[in-house]
């Protein structure tokens, strides 16, 4: 077991639409606004794109969180991909946590393009959040929720 | 280890020092060196710079790599650039991934540490993926070479022209019923002064005058589908109801139309006409017509009687022409003026604030006036040689013979009764309809041409054979319910029982009819009412019986009230037993209780208990139970029938005769007058048709469920709070002794009243004004909203901005102070055909004002509203505005309150320091605290900052410098395009700097304040260059298509189609023969819905593919893999 100290920087998949948080993510950068180097984007077309598969393999590989990020409902460049997103996302919860991933390892956002704001708002929580629970390591057991 | 053998080159950018100042660069190239299948890392200052390129190039042709990963900016800006440089050194271009170090890592920390770790990890993420990517092929998609520009503004509009003038034909599409947009609303321009028209109406005219533009006003896109040089765009134009090309202008129109409206072109600083045009320059010139809806009260109306319309006319006393409108389709108007149980009422809009309009009471004025002036104003009647034979003189009877007679055809009423009117004669009492007014319906209805030949039974006198015989192309019968039915009663045969229609009839023509002291009226509805109340004009008790309870009688609740008023008792829930008699005369009835008069299915089925009686004494009995058909006119007549019912067509009216039509009662039962017209009308034109085969359509209300957003004008009458008028009524004791009418109508400052308590729900009226005065007959009230559907290899989008509502700042008074203005209005104002033909005028008294405070940044540079940036055009525009103002009135002074003054632009400078120097404008640097009123004085309270003091002015007037806001609606379009708005709500380039008139989505151009605050000038400069790259594509008339798109193994496909299902561009298709999932590659977009749907893996998106991304989330988080194992 690693020491869980305040200085243990998690490493976050971001599972990212390309369309709108990814942008906003650039945003954050265009504006010089600080946030924690816990991020780790992986460019998707679509949040609908995300599949659950992704979110296990990030946690098998030694994540400490994932975020998948998308447009806000209404606004998904392909229609509603971020619906289907939206839709798979609380049986990917229930299956994590028999696998004892914590609740609050895993999220789903929307953030539009103009939401800089809004990202850096998340990976600070998301950040905080983490850190708090310490590193991520599997457990053999799997419980059931 | 990877089994992959590629050889692969990393290079890491420093961005001069924007990566290389937080990243450890070197770190990460070394980092780089200790990855799988990497032969070479380098760093270097500028990758994107022409030697940066040529470093990798020279690596790919020498070391023979395989595949390259580029760590510096983010994808959105070089991607292409390093694609293309790896393709022209003979590398796939998709053999390349690009790492955001800069905006994701060293633009977000200044810890060189974590950015450098972080940094490392993205790298070695990007070399794990690369090592899987495969080699791609773009495809090449024909454009189609039109494009739609939307917004007719002067941005679309030169893009619209540039694309013209090159070839290929666009769609203007234009929300406004004119284009010219915002610049149209200008006065003159800075810095120049230029008139704003000039410069732009020679630029709406020739772009009316282009061949290949089509100009759709009015209209707005309502989706988009397709993708980069194939886009379907469907658009709705709202009917204008005017003919844009029979229209000369002449504005007749507008000088006819009762309607006012504030013009929304003027900020309401005007006024215009339902029918309007918003300057005249305009293009089209054509009139439009301002109409939301039909009003509902019109359109709960039986026969249509435009309400609104009239209302609109008696608003500005316009009486003969209202009475003639209601004319038009309420024959028996004045009739219906009385007794008419109003169905309007129940639905106007009014209603739902505090009282509805009182509808009727005003068409009562109006038919009143009617009748003083004498004739009444008819329209025009044809000539047709066709004769056509009415049967019944009634309510369905007279409507159809007005309108028969006004189509040109002979019509010829026969009635039983030796005066026409059916049961409005003989039926309703005198009390409620005095005989003049009828008679004075009756006078218009002859004055029509239609003969009336009263007492002529027909089927005893003459039969329908008889009529066909001397020539009638047509019968119809409007015969009503003239039966009344009576009860197998025990005891009814006796002296003293009567039935209420030949009781009604007696009293009505006068004849002495004797009842008892007590009269015993048995029925609910409103015949029995109506009885009732004649038999205590005749001195009797009454006393009423019916089945119903209370809420269940069929009677206008208005009539059982005013029958109680009077002294009638009603008894309600009981039957009649029996009468009762002595020597055969009644003494009285006996009751029994019903207990219910419907069944289950809502049938009438009484059922009653027998056990509960009771006995009501009277020496009269008059049933009023009901009526039924006389069908003795079908003697001699072959017309089928069926169970005493005439068997009818009820589409066309038509009996089993083809020439013998029915309506009124005697088809649909019994109803209310109104109703019987309206059936006489659609008889009417049912026969029209029979013998004309000309279909004229019934009226079809325009959006009658509409309950919207109040017109303004309904707003402000609200807030008038006029309370409904009452109708004054003869006092109770007068009424009981004689049959004189109850209602006294209401005076004309009372009807004025009343009417402008209308809300205008339908902003036009339908008071049809416009059609009599347009003589170009270009009127066209029955156009509806049409649908285009418009092909494009690329799509403009110029939609512009909206002016800032400042009422949101309390302390400057707008909205609350008539003087305090804002600047697009003091445009208007200076505009010369604004509303104060361009005179600088205070909108509270007219005068003009001597001393104008400017006050700058009013919804710009604000935080703590959310509008945090400038505006970029209200300091020359307001610098402009004080320099008019000047030299309208010369001894007048300009104060500017500002933060800063922004003059940027071309000569803007030179403008704001001559007119400081010639016009000795004040300019205060402060924000205005409080605009308030010191007994009526405009005083304007502020901090000069540069004095450090405060400081308050006097001012005629106040001129907030309103900023610009995106479109009200900027979200939904942005969500039917597809394209994304920033935080403002303005539209976001691709590049900030790179690609500014390109939209996120591939063939959307932006051009204009769509997209951020700008001058004229950068609006034209931007839509010459979306015109310019709108081209690009035109022109080459093909576009590359990533192929980024899903692709299927065949062999894992278990043929499920979850992935059809899945699909929002319909682009998965389904092989029967093979049973697997087939993929449209011109439709997929790549989205990957249906590769995360997939249960087998089968499909997955090019590029994006399970096998990269595992190894790109491997490759991020090795470090830590390895630390864990270890």
């Amino acid at each position: 077991m690693t020491n869980i100290t305040s200085d243990f920087q998690p490493k976050i998949i971001s599972l990212m639409c390309y369309w709108c948080a990814y942008v906003a993510a650039d945003s954050a950068g265009v504006g010089r606004m600080n946030q924690p180097a816990s991020l780790r984007i992986v460019r998707l077309n679509c949040s609908g794109m995300a599949d659950p598969a992704y979110v296990f393999k990030a946690f098998a590989a030694g994540a400490d969180g994932v975020l998948i990020a998308g447009c806000h409902p209404g606004d998904c460049h392909y229609t509603a991909g971020n619906l289907k997103a939206q839709r798979r996302f609380p049986l990917l919860q229930a299956l994590l946590a028999q696998f004892g991933v914590e609740p609050e390892r895993v999220r789903l956002e929307w953030i539009a393009a103009s939401e800089p704001g809004k990202l850096v708002r998340v990976v600070n929580e998301m950040t905080e959040q983490v850190r708090a629970l310490g590193p991520y390591r599997p457990t053999r057991e799997v419980t059931h929720a | 280890m990877t089994e992959n053998q590629k050889k692969i080159g990393v290079y890491i950018c420093h961005c001069g020092t924007n990566i290389a100042g937080t990243v450890d660069v070197a770190a990460v190239c070394e980092l780089a060196t200790t990855q799988p299948g990497v032969v070479v890392a380098r760093h270097y200052k500028y990758m994107c710079s022409q030697p940066g390129q040529q470093l990798i190039q020279k690596d790919i042709r020498e070391l023979g790599l395989d595949a390259v990963v580029e760590a510096s900016c983010t994808p959105k800006m070089h991607e292409p650039t390093f694609r293309n440089a790896v393709a022209a050194a003979g590398l796939n271009p998709y053999q390349f991934e690009m790492v955001n170090i800069r905006e994701h890592c060293s633009w977000i920390t200044t810890d060189r540490a974590q950015a450098t770790e972080k940094a490392k990890s993205l790298v070695a993420g990007g070399v794990r993926r690369v090592a899987h990517h495969q080699p791609l092929r773009s495809s090449r998609e024909t454009v189609i070479p039109k494009a739609v520009v939307i917004g007719g503004g002067i941005a679309g509009i030169h893009a619209a022209l540039k694309l013209a003038d090159a070839g290929f034909p666009v769609t203007l599409v234009e929300k406004e019923p004119n284009i010219g947009g915002r610049m149209a609303q200008f006065d003159k321009t800075f810095p120049t002064l230029d008139c704003a028209g000039c410069t732009l109406t020679p630029k709406t005219g020739e772009i009316a005058r282009h061949p290949r533009v089509e100009i759709l006003t009015q209209a707005e896109v309502k989706a988009v589908s397709g993708y980069i040089g194939n886009f379907q765009v469907t658009i709705e134009q709202q009917p204008r109801f005017i003919d844009v090309n029979a229209c000369t202008s002449c504005g007749l129109c507008a000088e006819a139309c009762p309607v006012q409206l504030p013009s929304e072109f003027d900020f309401g600083l005007g006024q215009r006409k339902a029918v309007y045009r918003n300057f005249p320059q305009a293009v089209p010139s054509a009139f439009a017509i301002d109409k939301r809806q039909t009003c509902p009260a019109r359109a709960a109306c039986p026969v249509n009687c435009s309400a609104q319309g009239y209302l609109a006319l008696a608003a500005v006393g316009k009486y003969r022409e209202a009475a003639a409108l209601i004319r038009e389709t309420c024959t028996l108007a004045a009739t219906m003026g009385r007794i008419c149980h109003h169905p309007c009422e129940a639905a106007c809009v009014r209603g739902d604030y505090d009282a509805p309009v009182s509808i009727r009471a005003v068409k009562r004025f109006i038919m009143d006036k009617e009748a003083e002036a004498g004739l009444p104003v008819l329209p025009e009647r044809h000539q047709r040689a066709q004769r056509v034979v009415i049967v019944g003189s009634g309510p369905a009877g007279l409507a159809a013979a007005y309108d028969l007679a006004r189509w040109g055809y002979g019509v010829t009423v026969f009635d039983k009764n030796e005066q026409p009117g059916g049961m409005l004669l003989t039926a309703i009492p005198r009390y409620r309809l005095p005989r003049e007014v009828l008679a004075q319906d009756v006078a218009a209805i002859q004055a029509m041409g239609v003969e009336l030949r009263m007492g002529v039974r027909i089927g005893a006198d003459v039969t329908l054979a008889d009529l066909k015989a001397q020539g009638y192309n047509a019968v119809l019968l409007a015969v009503g319910l003239a039966h009344s039915r009576s009860l197998p009663l025990p005891g009814v045969k006796q002296q003293g029982v009567l039935l209420a229609l030949p009781f009604l009839e007696a009293v009505n023509a006068g004849r002495p009819v004797a009842v008892g002291k007590k009269v015993i009226v048995i029925g609910g509805g409103n015949v029995a009412c109506d009885v009732a109340r004649c038999a205590r004009r005749l001195g009797a008790q009454v006393e009423m019986a019916c089945l119903e309870a209370r809420h269940e009688m069929p009677a206008f609740s208005w009539d059982i009230a005013e029958a109680e008023e009077e002294g009638v008792r009603i008894n309600n829930s009981w039957g009649p037993l029996r009468i009762l008699g002595e020597g055969g005369q009644v003494t009285g009835i006996e009751l029994k209780r019903c207990t219910a008069v419907f069944d289950a299915g809502g049938r009438f089925n009484p059922t009653y208990d027998e056990s509960v009686t009771t006995t009501l004494a009277g020496e009269t009995v008059i049933l009023a139970i009901g009526q039924a058909a006389d069908l003795s006119v079908l003697e001699g007549s072959q017309v089928a029938q069926e169970r005493g019912r005439l068997s009818l067509d009820r589409e066309t009216f038509s009996s089993s005769d083809p020439d013998v039509f029915a309506c009124g009662d005697v088809i649909t039962g019994p109803g209310s007058a109104v109703q019987a017209m309206a059936s006489g009308h659609a008889a009417a034109r049912s026969i029209h048709a029979y013998l004309s085969e000309e279909q004229l359509p019934a009226f079809s209300p325009l959006h009658p469920e509409r309950k919207g957003e109040l017109t303004s004008v309904g707003q402000s009458r609200l807030k008038e709070g006029r309370p409904r008028a009452a109708m004054p009524t003869r006092p109770l004791e007068v009424r009981l002794r004689s049959f004189d009418e109850i209602e006294c109508g209401l005076d004309e400052a009372a009807v004025h009243a009343e009417a402008l308590r209308c809300l205008a729900c339908g902003a036009c009226s339908e008071c049809y004004q416009c059609v009599a005065a347009c003589s170009a007959n270009a009127i066209r009230h029955d156009m509806r909203a049409r649908t285009f559907q418009r092909e494009a290899g690329a799509i403009i989008v110029a939609t512009g901005w909206d002016s800032f509502d400042p009422s949101i700042y309390a302390e400057y008074g707008y909205g609350r102070y008539p003087d305090v203005i804002t600047n697009m209005q003091f445009e208007r104002m200076t505009n010369s055909s604004g509303p104060t033909s361009g005179r600088v005028l205070r909108p509270s008294d007219g005068s003009v004002p001597k001393r104008i405070v400017f006050i700058q940044c009013v919804g710009s540079r604000d935080e703590s509203i959310g509008r945090p940036f400038c505006s970029q055009v209200c300091c020359m525009a307001s610098v402009k505005h004080a320099t008019l103002f000047k030299h309208q009135v010369p001894d007048g002074q300009a104060y500017m309150f500002y933060i800063d003054i922004r003059a940027v632009g071309k000569g803007y400078e030179e403008f704001v320091r001559r007119s400081v120097e010639q016009d000795g404008h004040q300019f205060i640097r402060g924000r205005v605290s409080k605009v308030y009123d010191r007994s009526g004085q405009l005083i304007v309270r502020a901090e000069d900052t540069l004095l450090g003091a405060q400081i308050e002015v006097e001012a005629d007037m106040v001129v907030l410098a309103a900023g610009v806001s995106a479109r009200r609606d900027y979200a939904q379009l942005g969500r039917t395009l597809g394209i994304t708005p920033d935080a403002s709500g303005f539209y976001l380039e691709a590049h900030p700097k790179l690609k500014p008139v390109e939209s996120n989505v591939g063939g959307i151009f932006l051009a204009g304040m769509c997209q951020g605050p700008k001058d004229i000038a950068a609006t034209i400069a931007q839509a010459g260059s979306a015109a310019a790259e709108t081209l690009v594509m035109l022109v080459n008339g093909q576009v590359t298509i990533e192929p980024t798109i899903a692709h299927v193994d065949e062999r894992l496909c278990t043929g499920c189609k979850t992935c059809v299902g899945v699909c929002p561009y319909t682009a998965i298709g389904f092989e029967e023969g093979r049973k697997v999932a087939a993929i449209n590659n011109a439709l997929c977009q790549g989205c990957g819905a249906c590769a995360a749907a997939c249960p087998t893996d089968a499909i997955a998106v090019q590029h994006f593919t399970p096998t990269q991304i595992f190894a790109q989330i491997e490759g991020i988080l090795a470090d830590v893999a390895s630390v864990a194992s270890a």
